[in-house]
């Protein structure tokens, strides 16, 4: 991996996230091997390691350091995950406005609306509800369309999967505020 | 294959999925219509008077609803917007529905995103914010001319 048999660090930047991490390029990752690998690398690049060693060297464990917490933590979600999985397909989500179904953007429209109009607590929670099982549901087909190579279809999911995971995030963000 | 990959490739990824710039990084012209929006709020979408435009970026997960009212003459007298969405895309199309209002509908579909963007001082990652403005200004004008036109044929065929 990163370093060479002899214990020299390597440069290591053009390995993707998953080879990084040690794990195979799929959607379906097992989180506990991932955090298992994670906490591995982060202890051999750990600064205290390379102290002694010339500054060359130690540098590279740092940068090294912080490309695996980036992998680690965008292969740890199952969000940043399909994104990076589409974007090195060559299929990226994009920015501008894309064939994004117009009943799906309505339906999105009207939970903010309702977030926004919530006036007890319970109201939140049920649209809360509503959205877990959302973004389950977009999961499990990533999964399933990842799984048969199907990348135009995982991409449409995760299309759906970004618009609820930003609906959670409002909702998290109210609960805090609510709490404070 | 993958194990070639260059890392700046794969660090702008990274940047892209979770740099959100908090809003002191907004020009002033953004905080002014993201603090004092213009025109919130909706029309009758069954009203054949008005268009709707729905419009979603979905890298970002925004949503961006425009509708314009149109008299008789063609003109714009009214404009509403909803965004849901980060500063630059709520300030994006809080100026599109001002200037819109006023403008004849052949007018108004020349707004381009970049005069959205120059007024707004948007830096290169937020310009598909006005792109999504642009768009929506678009679909609305689109859908009030759907509506009329199947109006006059509906006539037509009475």
């Amino acid at each position: 991996m990163f370093f060479c048999e002899c214990g020299v660090i390597q440069e290591v930047d053009k390995l993707g996230y998953f080879q990084v991490l040690g794990m195979p390029e799929k959607f379906d990752v097992d989180l506990e091997s991932l955090s298992q690998n994670y906490k591995n690398l982060q202890r051999q690049l750990h600064p205290d390691k390379h102290s002694l060693k010339p500054k060359r060297e130690q540098d590279l464990a740092e940068q090294q350091s912080s490309y695996v917490v980036n992998a680690y933590q965008t292969i740890m979600k199952p969000l940043s995950r399909a994104m990076y999985l589409l974007e090195i397909n060559g299929n990226p989500l994009e920015e501008e406005n894309t064939s994004v179904d117009q009943d799906f953007l309505m339906q999105i429209m009207e939970t903010n609306e309702e977030i926004i109009e919530a006036d007890s607590s319970e109201d939140l929670r049920k649209i809360e509800e509503v959205n877990d099982q959302n973004i389950k549901e977009c999961i499990q087909n990533i999964s399933q369309a990842f799984g048969t190579n199907n990348i135009d279809l995982a991409k449409s999911w995760t299309i759906k999967l970004k618009y609820f995971c930003n609906i959670d995030g409002k909702l998290r963000e109210i609960k805090q505020i609510s709490f404070d | 294959m993958a194990l070639f990959r260059s890392s700046a490739q794969l660090l702008r990824t990274a940047a892209e999925v979770r740099f959100v710039p908090p809003p002191a990084l907004y020009h002033k012209n953004v905080i002014d219509h993201y603090e004092n929006p213009r025109n919130v709020g909706s029309l009758d979408k069954k009203d054949k008077s008005v268009g709707t435009g729905l419009v979603g970026a979905p890298a970002c997960g925004d949503v961006m609803k425009l509708q314009i009212k149109v008299d008789d003459s063609g003109k714009i007298v009214d404009a509403k917007f909803k965004t849901f969405g980060c500063g630059s895309a709520i300030a994006s199309s809080s100026l599109a529905t001002e200037w819109v209002k006023g403008k004849s509908v052949d007018e108004a579909i020349k707004i381009k995103n970049t005069d959205i963007a120059k007024e707004l001082c948007l830096p290169p990652v937020k310009l598909h914010c006005s792109m999504l403005a642009e768009d929506a200004i678009k679909a609305a004008l689109k859908d009030f001319k759907i509506k009329n036109q199947s109006m006059q044929t509906a006539a037509a065929v009475d």
